[in-house]
């Protein structure tokens, strides 16, 4: 196709029918790349009576909201959000394709690339125009090097990593159009089905939520040590626990609190870094913490680099001693 | 039944990080010769999630499949200790670190040439480039269905079904065979090699491809090019905060934290 113009990302929603923020992350990446190009934003939104949500995408920034409604699309699968982002695509033809690179936009986004007969670079962090054209920069080697990749054919497809990108703020009463889009999918050519959904069990906040996240990890040294963790958290509002990979693997805690390259990403004003090394593949999941505070008895764990503050010592000691004085401030 | 697992093999992501550096020129990353090779992390819960299957249901066989350059035989032949059944490399020097959509090209071209299988099972993302991109465009390029991102994966009545981790929760799905898989660690830590799994392993010679054999590897325009690679700058600026005892830091910590009004 020739002539392709403009931004498309695809939002996301959640289970109650609510935008993702990850649409705001890519709405906001996305009005950059805008600026730059000047050209348009659309975006896809696809779901089952979520027609709603189209003006929420256009306060957020989007000049056209291709809509796909049904209820074949009232859950996420591979084989019928694939052919809708393609049925958008040819609609919107547009340079770039921006996704979330979130469970389910990093199962999407490759499946496209491969439909289009395009390029896709993943879990991307920094965006730009070079010659007009999109350039994505990401980590490699669990964040020791940037690796930037171009496109040398389009539509250019990124995944976008959480939090990479401040969400867009809406701005009310803005206009904009929704275009309803026939995916024309033959349900006999899906070959996948969805089974169920379960929530999570969530005691307090979620941890994206938190204002605080208080994290442990190998050196928390079992389950026990790792309990110490909730008395901290208890004392401190909007807070949350989280997890290393070596944590859970270990089994001190569940896998869902994973904070990291593969698990959940956070960025708290407070992140608690207690016993772990600050490792790349962990900090990938919490650098846009805006305060690290870190306790290791290693003086050279990397983790102090990456921190605001820091103490050097075995938890064993400072986090009792941390959580007493804690308790005596909020009481004062 | 018939399960393909696709395996990478890397450098040892646990060795120092001082034996990585940028090789600007090259845009790639460049490794210290003492660093060894290994299985790429989740390439082993692959191993596992397949060899789960097979426990279940002896009449499966287990294939081994790789690409890539110099492999050592003792590393990649570890799913085989593990109690894969064979082995099929292919060798090419350019693709590894190559665009992900054209490394999927040459992977899907070297299960044609294998024959007929009833699911393939990959790690979920490479432990070097991170990037989970090669099995799903894998599993596109063959025209069968995806399930990414599983924790648990049963196989019955030609269908296979798993669990996966979404952001609020956990999903099920399931796809009609021959479907692709990919793995997360969530699924349980594989199984170790035993003894007489190595001695098996070593009596298995690799079925080996070279850049003739296939005949989608001259993949001549990538979809995408590395144009940089670099190691970003780092500045600290850590304030350490001391006390006499360990006790006496932890409180002038809190003090700080709550002068700094972050608690």
């Amino acid at each position: 196709m020739a002539g392709e113009n403009g931004i498309l990302i695809v939002a996301e929603t959640g289970a109650d029918g609510s935008l993702g923020s990850i649409t705001n992350e890519l709405m906001s990446a996305a009005q950059g790349l805008s600026a730059d190009l000047g050209e348009p934003i659309s975006a896809a939104l696809i779901g089952s009576g979520v027609g709603d949500r189209a003006q929420d995408i256009i306060d957020l920034g989007a000049d056209t909201v291709y809509l796909v409604d049904g209820d074949q699309f009232a859950s996420y699968l591979n084989e019928t959000y694939t052919p809708a982002v393609i049925a958008i695509a040819q609609q919107a033809n547009p340079r770039i394709i921006l996704i979330g690179h979130t469970p389910n936009g990093r199962d999407l986004g490759p499946y496209l690339a491969v439909r289009l007969q395009t390029g896709i670079a993943s879990d991307t962090s920094g965006l730009s125009i070079e010659g007009g054209q999109l350039q994505a920069a990401r980590s490699v080697a669990g964040g020791l090097f940037r690796q930037v990749v171009s496109f040398p054919k389009m539509p250019a497809i990124a995944t976008v990593h959480m939090k990479a990108y401040d969400g867009a703020e809406p701005q009310g009463g803005r206009s904009g159009n929704t275009v309803n889009v026939d995916v024309g999918l033959d349900a006999s050519s899906v070959r996948s089905r969805f089974v169920k959904h379960e929530d999570a069990q969530v005691e307090g906040i979620r941890m994206e939520d938190a204002t605080i996240v208080v994290t442990g990890g190998r050196g928390m040294g079992d389950e026990n040590g790792f309990n110490e963790l909730y008395k901290l958290q208890a004392l401190l509002p909007q807070s949350a626990v989280g997890a290393t990979r070596a944590a859970t693997d270990s089994g001190f805690c569940d896998q869902d609190l994973m904070i990291g390259i593969t698990g959940r990403v956070v960025s708290p004003d407070v992140y608690f870094a207690i016993a772990l090394s600050g490792a790349s593949q962990h900090m990938a999941g919490c650098s846009g913490s805006k305060n690290i505070v870190a306790i290791n008895r290693d003086p050279e764990a990397n983790i102090f680099s990456e921190s605001r503050f820091g103490v050097v010592g075995d938890y064993k000691q400072v986090l009792p001693a941390l959580i007493e004085e804690v308790e005596k401030l909020m009481q004062g | 039944m018939r399960i393909i697992v696709t395996v990478k093999q890397v450098p040892d992501p646990e060795a120092p990080q001082s034996s990585f550096t940028a090789d600007r020129a090259a845009k790639r990353v460049a490794v210290a010769a003492s660093v060894p090779a290994a299985v790429s992390d989740y390439d082993n819960y692959a191993a596992e999630a397949a060899l789960r299957i097979k426990d279940a249901d002896t009449d499966t066989t287990v294939s081994v499949v790789s690409l890539g350059e110099s492999h050592v035989l003792d590393v990649i032949k570890r799913p085989l200790a593990m109690g894969a059944d064979d082995l099929f490399l292919v060798q090419d020097p350019d693709l590894p670190n190559g665009d992900p959509v054209t490394v999927a090209a040459a992977l899907a071209a070297a299960i044609r040439k294998i024959g007929e299988f009833d699911l393939i099972v990959s790690g979920r993302q490479s432990s070097d480039l991170d990037q989970g991109i090669v099995a799903t465009a894998l599993a596109a390029i063959l025209d069968i269905p995806v399930l990414t991102n599983a924790i648990a994966v049963e196989v019955s009545d030609g269908e296979v079904q798993i669990d996966r981790i979404v952001d609020d929760g956990i999903d099920t799905i399931a796809a009609r065979l021959p479907a692709l898989v990919t793995v997360s660690n969530e699924l349980g830590q594989p199984r170790y090699a035993t003894m007489r799994g190595i001695m098996a392993a070593r009596r298995v010679d690799p079925t080996v491809w070279g850049k003739g054999d296939l005949e989608a590897m001259d993949a001549a325009d990538p979809f995408t090019e590395v144009v940089d690679l670099f190691a970003p700058e780092k500045s600290s600026n850590v304030e350490m905060i001391e006390g006499e005892t360990p006790a006496e830091a932890a409180k002038a910590l809190a003090l700080k934290l709550r002068e700094e009004r972050l608690i």
